[in-house]
């Protein structure tokens, strides 16, 4: 299942042929190697433009998302199984 | 000249983007719900659910008990409409005679382009790789290639997940012959029953039935059904534009969590109704009948349409024909997303200028309100009613976009 984790978080992008591919995030005072974005899609809340990435490190999902208003990232989620469940 | 129809189908769609989401899914059964409750129903199953039996619509606990390891996971309709809208612009890149045929599903007109190619087959090979480009592998699609959206859509079903099936002209009637009456779109159950009295149990059987005794029975659509039965469709394949310029207009709001209440949702479908009231002025058309959609929080979509009463261009009364609905078709408490749409359009200039005063002065106000928002931006002039709603600037996310309802 999803857990929400809706938390600002640094990340950093790698700017290539007219895309933005995140590459690390820091959360919770460690950095976090992005091995693979697996889905990119865009919505709207309100106006502001949201871009998520479904973003895999090592055996770990996080869905990470840019506000395109408050030009702020976040963790927004967290795929937990149910037999590792961890904080 | 013959035409090549192409019939796109996305396989166990909604289910297939969240495995793409998310490597911890991939292979295993799971199913696309509203919420991962017991209340819930599968929205969609993965083919590995499927593979247990587990099927769209059916209950989730119903789910659970096919499928003992069945993962649950919510929906998240913005990544399909993203997906799909990414899809369908893959495709037009093809053809731009393109129809949506729901959300994963399109008809492509591709007669001029697939002279580009040696065979149809290595175009549709072509599309699929662009598709596993777009999103990854885990998002496939099934195409079915015919001379006619009918075959096409046959073509399709025949082979999934991730196939390519072509019905030559040659072999229609082989098909035929050996597919069931309900293979057809268009056949279902109920109708097979009624053809089954009549003593047609096969396709061709349902071909060579005398049309008049066909359209005695169904009305119409004997001669459509006439029609199937031979292998033939001739209607052709229609832009969402032509659906979106000459049938309706309309405009919808995924709302933003805070306006997930009724009280505050209301000022927002005012505001779309005076977006779509504007646009069927700037086109010079009329419309005679309203549409109003609510989704709920649980992924549900109600819609219900009414008639003004005559032909309207002015948003407040969409919006008051809105709310009629409203009332008669209730209102979630939780509303996740709200949309109005006119529809049995005519053009403007076949009505006389209304006769009363009071008529005119609405209409002379709304000129004048439109040319202020067109020369120093829209939102520079709106009714009071809107102010609940006033913080959704203007000519940004969903209000820009034209006829993303339904």
């Amino acid at each position: 299942m999803y857990k929400d984790i809706d938390q600002p978080v640094k990340v950093g992008v790698k700017f290539s042929s007219g895309k933005v591919k995140p590459v690390w995030f820091f959360w919770r005072e460690r950095k976090h190697e992005i091995d693979e974005v697996n889905l990119y899609h865009r919505s709207f809340q309100g106006e502001a433009p949201l871009h998520h990435f479904s973003v895999s490190v090592g055996d770990d999902v996080f869905q990470l998302t840019f506000d395109g208003k408050k030009l702020k990232w976040k963790l927004e989620k967290l795929w937990l199984d149910r037999r590792r469940k961890r904080q | 000249m013959s035409r090549t129809i192409l019939h796109v189908d996305m396989d166990s769609y909604f289910a297939s983007v969240e495995q793409q989401a998310n490597p911890r899914l991939r292979g295993k059964p799971i199913v696309v719900t509203g919420k991962p409750t017991i209340k819930s129903v599968v929205a969609a199953a993965s083919k590995e659910a499927k593979e247990c039996g587990v099927e769209s619509a059916m209950a989730t606990w119903k789910a659970r008990e096919k499928c003992p390891g069945l993962i649950l996971v919510p929906g998240n309709p913005d990544r399909y409409e993203w997906v799909t809208n990414k899809f369908f612009s893959i495709l037009r890149g093809y053809s731009p005679r393109l129809e949506p045929f729901g959300v994963d599903e399109a008809f492509i007109d591709v007669t001029r382009k697939v002279e580009e190619y040696e065979t149809p087959i290595k175009m549709v090979e072509e599309i699929k790789e662009k598709v596993e480009e777009a999103f990854g592998g885990c998002i496939t699609c099934s195409v079915g290639i015919a001379r006619n959206k009918l075959l096409a859509k046959l073509a399709s079903d025949m082979e999934k997940p991730d196939g390519i099936t072509r019905i030559r002209d040659e072999k229609v009637s082989e098909v035929l012959e050996r597919t069931p009456l309900t293979d057809l779109c268009g056949i279902g159950s109920r109708t097979e029953k009624r053809l089954n009295r009549m003593g047609i149990y096969s396709i061709p059987e349902l071909g060579d039935f005398p049309e008049k005794e066909l359209k005695d029975e169904f009305g119409v659509d004997g001669t459509r059904l006439k029609l199937m039965g031979q292998g033939k469709d001739p209607s052709p394949v229609l832009p969402a534009s032509y659906e979106e310029e000459v049938k309706s207009v309309g405009n919808s709001l995924t709302l933003p969590d805070y306006k997930r209440t009724p009280q505050k949702a209301l000022p927002v479908l005012f505001k779309l109704a005076q977006k779509v009231g504007y646009r069927l002025r700037k086109k010079d058309l009329v419309a005679g009948t309203v549409k109003l959609t609510v989704r709920d929080s649980e992924f549900n979509v109600k819609g219900k349409q009414l008639t003004p009463g005559r032909y309207v261009d002015d948003g407040n009364l969409l919006y008051s024909t809105a709310m009629k609905i409203k009332d008669k078709l209730g209102f979630p408490p939780v509303p996740t997303m709200v949309g109005v749409r006119a529809s049995k359009l005519r053009p403007k200039g076949t009505f006389p200028r209304p006769l009363l005063p009071e008529r005119r002065n609405r209409e002379s106000l709304l000129r004048v309100m439109d040319e202020v928002n067109e020369e120093y931006g829209e939102g520079t002039l709106y009714f009071a009613a809107q102010s609940g709603a006033d913080d959704l600037l203007p000519s940004v996310g969903e209000f820009k976009r034209p006829g993303d309802i339904d």
